[in-house]
């Protein structure tokens, strides 16, 4: 099996639950990945692994069949902190398109004039001063590779934000059953 | 006197703490003084002499500059004295706000700058000296001039008196050692060092490769190259399309939008005017049914009036009717009948009554004479008769008199009722015909109106306006079309143009490259051939010339050839010095030219070779950019007017769309609307047929009416007639009656006189037979009168009431029918008013409902403008859509909107939500797209999100000119001219780079050679310093060769214009190779944080010492060789050799005839003996040494010059010498 060169710095991003983006600065692991048959190529390599080249909207990440308990209830956690992050994101003027790029300084400037965003930041983060608060979040995104930091100030939408936006689509409201009661 | 070139003197007059000092110098110095004594001060200023460069003294910036330091006032100098073959000059050094230089040809004399031990200025120091005559060089101003003078490399003559030695080029090395081993204090020896000295020596730091530059230009090369890259991924074309898209159907839909609030300020203001006209309309359609309502209430109310006489009349005559039948039925029920015929009786009974009482008078008066009783008797039966007869008579005539009456008042009755009839019946049918009239009238008018419905053009102005717009529309297509044409064909020889543009450059880069390539082969060939030269010389006859026949140009270089020079095989040998014979023939070579060329005129030329290579590739990245430049700003042009025709096309095409779009619409209009008209028609048909059937019914139940009504006439005239007749025939009949009753009545009375008188002729004759009286006749005439008296009494008792009932009679019964005639005939006008007035009141109905009916229709269209005005107040005006379009919805011109307001609003708002919608897509496409490159793209893809609408429309609008333009082609160009350049650049500098190499290596071979002979042979104290080279190991240096060796490999194939064409595989290959070369490079810059490539990068140096029993192997630097001391000799050593070894270098190999100073510091721990043989070794390189002492020991007596340092009262630091002679060796 012929896999490319840069398979270990694609299994060390993807392994340590990141994704790779088109549009990131590991665009050109993306370009890799896609290049020719090299997604099946991987995904059959990786799978000895117990990990699953998985394929998004412009973007690969890693899953994984079976989950212990502990590590799903952490993930569905960390999902619910996501979501309300998002929803921040999504209630400023500036959507979080693919491709959008934040700075901290601005949106701790639309935070100070829209009470609504500034109350949903001071629910995302305790630190002390907004921009900080906003650097926390976008950190965290950052982190869970929805994000990533161009400069100090800077912050630019991954194309993995799809996978954020598949999940919370897939959430339904189900009916709390109180209203339900056929006699 | 000298015979060599030395710096003799020193001089400080008024430099730093010292006032006057005047220091020997001429040889082998030594400075004695403990620290803080001005021993540096004094020696930097002798190393001034030779650097002539205020910063490379060893001055901390902590501390004072020189020229404040040194040069505290106007009369500070600092003068060098200088020794020659020729005699003494000096220099003078002095700071006017800068230092300057001036050569004075003469030794210094203190008198010329000091008076009663006062410095002058320089100005009366100059007065001085022209007034002795002694000349002196101009101002030298600058520090280069002054080390060019020195080092006798300056072009000017004049200047050559005052060189300190014949320097070349490379002159600066010697300075530069000078003040290297000055100021490398430190105790370790580093190779770097002796690296950093060679590669002075041999080089300049243009040779340098500037890495932060290379790092920067890499990175701007690797940056847009990214650009690049990222523009052609595939993701980003589709984006680029979709945006494309988007930014189409966002312009349509802003078209769409501002006509259709055109649309809507039109309609507005439209409605507007209407709803103020339509409202005057509806209140004047208002008021005109108010005025017709009001007019037909008072025309009703005038009919009620004039109806109430009649009917007040009507029922006078009623009640006059009912009480004649009622007292009619009361003389019944009392027997009027009877009692009129008992009335009637009355005379009868009267006359009776009177004969009866005259009988009874006769009778009952004597009976005397019967002749005459009986004759009164017969007069009176006479007189009775006559009486009768004139009573019969006065019945008869009265009886005709009444028959002539009735008779003639039947006939006037019937006259008057039949013209009565007659003036009825006119009068009725007169209005009948009238109403036929009319409705003949209506009729025609139905039947005109019927023809005119059957020829008029329904919807006439819509249509017509439907078929303007359809015609407008067919005219536009037609223009399209030709547009359509001409553009196409435009953009065809656009195309052709471009093609033409394209394959004209192609001829033309092919014809540069073949032009470029053949002159560099040239060139490279015969670079070659000088390098072949080159490295051959030194074996080969030029070789042993330049070694062992310094002055051969001028002689053999004219007479031999270079095949012959450069050959290797003739093992030349010098047989006899100075002979000047070709093989034993004198030849006079004076007018000869010299044929050879010295190895740096061979050197010189292969550099200007370089020089014209490094030139044509100049050219060739230059042509290539300037033609790849000026294609794509033909190209650009071209594609510009082809993408602006293509718009054009785009937007007649949108165009064409919506008219032919107008056009179905305008089609299914027309039709709509001659349906409409011909249902309008139909129904204005079917109305003209119903009022024509109308009219019709209408005109013959007239005429049956008429007809109907002259048969009335005929019948009741008939009746009347019948009447008459009958009324006739019954008065004729009842006057036969009567007259016949009469008649009979006389008959009978004569009858019964005739009788009486019989029976009174037989009474006389009884009478007269008997004479006697009859009672019997008396009673029976007695009872007869009472009877009558009775019967007369009774009519006297009723006879008011027969009055009364004449009366009544006379004024009411028989007046009856007249009553009765008189109520119908009111009846009847009654009636015909009510059917006039119900006429008049159809005719206001009708009016009414017409007026309604327009009314309703003009409320309908105020409703419907209103209820528009309304619409737009409650839903339109408060949004921030309006405000938006506030601007083109409130100057639109008025005009009528088929939509409606309404309608417009809510195409505006569905406009709007779609407009969002596909904002909100292109919005994403763009963030995505501009956020695939870098923040700072050179392709300026760059997008503020928080600008607003305009900035995506923008960026959509530059993406556009960008794809249109084609101006990618520009990045590409300017990306694989830069490419090609730092190639180029790497390449060229590491070629210049490294042609030092042999340079070096000869140069470590001769200091090698020279450190060979420092080996103090006497002492034996260094057994041997050894240096060699090895290959560089700096990372940078490596990754540059790499791409000069690529460079070499492929000399033409490495750039073409594009980097990016993926069509030819081989060179695409080539292509990514370099750009991975240069990523490589760029990476390995910023890893390994070097700022330059210097020559001494090229190579390693090792050093091996051995001392006594020290060997120190191959190491990089010299730290510790053995004492302190001996560590110190061996450090002076080298630092001597490396001196002598650059002076050789940077010096014409002349004899030479000068000597220089080495400044070393501190040698008090070298032991005397080592102290004399390092003083010695340098002596022996022409180096005389500076060394300073702390104190005073036997050291100093190895020197020719030592002097003391010492202040005096005043803090002046004064220098004594101690010793002034030289001393033997």
């Amino acid at each position: 099996m012929n896999v490319p060169k840069q398979t270990p710095e694609i299994f060390s991003i993807l392994s340590k639950g990141n994704f790779i983006s088109s549009n990131g600065s590991k665009g050109k692991l993306y370009d890799v990945i896609t290049y020719e048959n090299n997604f099946e190529l991987l995904k059959e390599f990786f799978s000895h692994t117990g990990y699953y080249l998985e394929r998004g909207h412009n973007y690969y990440y890693f899953s994984q069949q079976e989950e212990t308990n502990t590590l799903m209830e952490k993930k569905l956690e960390q999902f619910a902190y996501y979501i309300d992050v998002m929803d921040f994101f999504s209630s400023m003027d500036t959507k979080p398109v693919v491709g959008t790029r934040y700075r901290v300084t601005q949106i701790a400037e639309e935070c100070f004039s829209n009470e609504r965003l500034k109350q949903k930041l001071f629910a995302l983060s305790r630190k002390e001063k907004m921009v900080d608060k906003v650097a926390e979040i976008a950190g965290d995104l950052t982190t869970g590779g929805f994000f990533e930091q161009e400069d100090e100030d800077t912050y630019k939408v991954m194309d993995a934000i799809h996978y954020l936006e598949e999940v919370i689509s897939l959430i339904t409201i189900e009916d709390d059953g109180e209203q339900t009661n056929p006699q | 006197m000298e015979n060599r070139r030395i710096l003799n003197r020193i001089i400080f007059i008024n430099i730093a703490n010292t006032d006057y000092a005047s220091i020997e110098i001429a040889g082998n110095t030594c400075f004695v003084g403990t620290n803080n004594m001005g021993k540096t001060t004094l020696q930097r200023a002798i190393l001034f002499f030779y650097s002539a460069n205020t910063r490379g003294l060893g001055i901390s910036t902590s501390q004072k500059s020189f020229e404040d330091y040194y040069f505290q006032y106007p009369n500070s100098y600092i003068i060098y004295e200088v020794a020659t073959e020729d005699g003494l000059f000096h220099v003078m050094v002095y700071r006017n706000s800068k230092i300057f230089y001036r050569f004075v040809e003469a030794a210094f004399n203190k008198d010329q700058y000091l008076e009663d031990n006062t410095a002058l200025i320089p100005k009366a120091v100059l007065t001085k000296l022209n007034e002795q005559h002694i000349n002196y060089s101009d101002q030298v101003e600058t520090f280069e001039r002054y080390r060019n003078i020195i080092y006798g490399a300056d072009p000017d003559k004049k200047y050559k008196k005052f060189a300190l030695m014949k320097g070349n080029s490379n002159y600066h090395n010697i300075p530069l050692a000078i003040t290297s081993i000055f100021l490398s204090s430190e105790s370790v020896i580093r190779s770097e060092f002796v690296k950093e000295c060679i590669a002075n020596s041999i080089t300049t730091k243009h040779t340098n490769i500037e890495l932060k530059t290379v790092e920067r230009q890499l990175r701007q090369f690797t940056e847009r190259y990214q650009d690049i890259e990222t523009f052609f991924r595939k993701e980003n074309a589709q984006r680029g399309d979709l945006i494309k898209d988007n930014f189409a159907q966002i312009r349509n839909l802003k078209t769409k939008q501002r006509s259709l609030a055109v649309e809507l300020g039109g309609a507005l203001k439209y409605a507007a005017e209407q709803k103020e006209t339509l409202g005057q309309q509806v209140g004047e359609k208002r008021s005109e049914i108010e005025a017709l309502a009001t007019a037909f209430r008072e025309q009703e109310e005038a009919q009620k009036e004039k109806n109430k006489e009649a009917n007040q009349e009507i029922g006078a005559l009623k009640s006059k009717i009912r009480e004649a039948d009622k007292k009619q039925k009361e003389y019944e029920d009392k027997g009027i009948a009877d009692l009129l015929k008992k009335a009637e009786e009355k005379t009868q009974l009267t006359l009776n009554l009177q004969a009866r009482e005259t009988e009874y008078a006769t009778l009952t008066a004597g009976f005397s004479d019967v002749e005459q009783q009986f004759k009164t008797l017969f007069d009176a039966l006479e007189n009775e008769r006559r009486e009768f007869e004139n009573v019969l008579k006065a019945q008869g005539l009265q009886l005709d008199t009444k028959f002539q009456e009735d008779r003639n008042t039947l006939r006037e009755s019937y006259r008057k009722e039949e013209s009565e009839l007659k003036d009825r019946h006119r009068h009725e049918t007169e209005k009948h015909r009238t109403q036929l009239n009319q409705y003949e009238l209506e009729n025609k008018d139905a039947a005109f109106k019927e023809k005119e419905f059957r020829t008029r053009k329904y919807f006439e102005k819509e249509t017509s306006l439907l078929k303007e717009n359809l015609e407008d529309i067919r005219r536009r297509k037609t223009e399209r079309t030709s547009a359509y044409n001409v553009k196409n064909g435009q953009i065809e020889s656009l195309r052709r143009e471009g093609d033409h543009v394209r394959e004209k450059n192609k001829i033309t880069s092919e014809q540069y490259v073949a032009r470029n390539k053949e002159e560099l082969t040239v060139i490279e060939e015969k670079v070659k051939a000088i390098e072949a030269k080159l490295s051959v010389h030194q074996q080969a006859l030029f070789g042993y010339l330049q070694e062992h026949y310094p002055d051969w140009y001028s002689t053999i270089g004219k007479v031999v050839n270079e095949d012959i020079l450069f050959s290797k095989e003739l093992n030349p040998k010098l047989m006899k010095k100075n002979l000047d014979t070709l093989y034993g023939i004198q030849l006079d070579l004076t007018h000869v030219k010299v044929f050879s060329k010295s190895l740096e005129e061979y050197e010189q030329e292969k550099n200007e070779h370089l020089e014209r290579i490094a030139e044509l590739n100049q050219a060739f990245l230059d042509f290539r950019e300037a033609q790849a430049n000026e294609e794509q700003a033909k190209l650009a042009s071209i594609s510009k007017k082809t993408a602006q025709l293509k718009n054009e096309i785009a937007q007649l095409e949108y165009e064409g769309g919506q008219d032919d779009e107008k056009e179905k619409k305008y089609n299914l209009d027309l039709h709509e609307w001659a349906s409409k008209g011909e249902a309008q028609r139909e129904k204005d048909l079917l109305e003209v047929y119903a009022v024509q059937d109308d009219l019709k019914k209408k005109s013959e139940a007239l005429r049956q009416t008429i007809s109907e009504l002259q048969a009335v006439l005929k019948k009741e005239t008939d009746k009347l007639d019948k009447n008459f007749n009958e009324k006739l025939a019954q008065a004729k009949k009842n006057f036969d009656d009567e007259t016949k009753k009469l008649h009979d009545l006389k008959e009978d009375k004569l009858a019964e006189h005739e009788e009486r008188k019989g029976r009174l002729q037989k009474e006389k004759s009884k009478v007269l037979k008997t004479k006697g009286i009859d009672d019997t006749r008396i009673k029976k005439l007695k009872s007869e009168i009472d009877q009558v008296k009775i019967q007369l009494n009774e009519l006297e008792k009723f006879s008011e009431l027969i009055n009364d009932y004449r009366k009544d009679k006379r004024e009411l019964f028989d007046r009856m029918d007249d009553f009765r005639k008189e109520r119908d005939k009111l009846e009847d006008l009654l009636k015909q008013s009510e059917r006039e007035f119900a006429a008049e009141r159809q005719v206001f109905d009708k009016r009414r409902q017409q007026l309604e009916q327009e009314a309703r229709q003009l409320n309908e269209s105020f409703k419907k403008y209103t209820e528009g005005l309304e619409h737009f107040e409650r839903h339109f005006r408060d949004r921030a859509l309006f405000d938006r379009l506030r601007h083109i919805i409130e100057p639109a011109p008025m005009e009528h909107s088929e939509a409606g307001i309404v309608g417009l609003c809510s195409q505006l708002l569905a406009n709007d939500t779609e407009y969002h919608n596909q904002f909100e897509k292109f919005r994403g496409n763009i963030s995505e797209f501009a956020g695939r490159f870098r923040p700072d793209n050179h392709l300026n893809f760059k997008i503020n999100n928080q600008a607003g609408e305009a900035e995506y429309e923008r960026f959509a609008s530059y993406l556009q000119d960008f794809y249109n333009e084609n101006k990618i082609q520009t990045s590409i160009a300017e990306v694989a001219k830069s490419h090609g350049m730092l190639i180029d650049a790497i390449s060229s500098k590491m070629k210049a780079l490294i042609e030092h190499k042999g340079r070096i290596d000869k140069m470590i071979n001769k200091m090698e050679a020279d450190f060979s002979k420092a080996s103090f042979e006497s002492s034996r104290l260094i057994e041997y310093i050894k240096l060699k080279s090895e290959d560089s190991e700096n990372k940078v240096l490596r990754k540059l060769q790499r791409i000069s060796d690529f460079r070499e490999q492929n000399p033409f194939l490495y750039g073409e214009a594009n980097l990016f064409n993926q069509a030819n595989k081989a060179k695409a290959e080539i292509d990514k190779k370099s750009v991975e070369l240069l990523n490589d490079l760029q990476r390995t810059i910023t890893e390994e944080k070097y700022e330059e490539i210097r020559v001494q990068d090229l190579f390693e140096l090792r050093f091996r010492i051995k001392e006594g029993k020290n060997d120190t192997g191959w190491i990089e630097k010299i730290d510790k060789v053995g004492s302190t001391g001996t560590d110190m000799l061996v450090k002076a050593v080298i630092y001597i050799t490396l001196l002598n070894v650059f002076i050789k270098e940077s010096t014409e190999k002349t004899a030479r005839n000068f000597s220089v100073h080495c400044i070393i510091d501190e040698v008090g721990q070298i032991s005397a003996p080592y102290l004399k043989e390092l003083i010695n070794f340098a002596e022996e390189r022409n180096i005389c040494l500076i060394n300073g002492l702390p104190n005073e020991s036997k050291l100093e007596t190895h020197y020719n010059y030592t002097y003391k340092f010492r202040k005096d009262q005043h803090g002046y630091v004064k220098v004594i010498p101690l010793l002034t002679m030289s001393i033997e060796p």
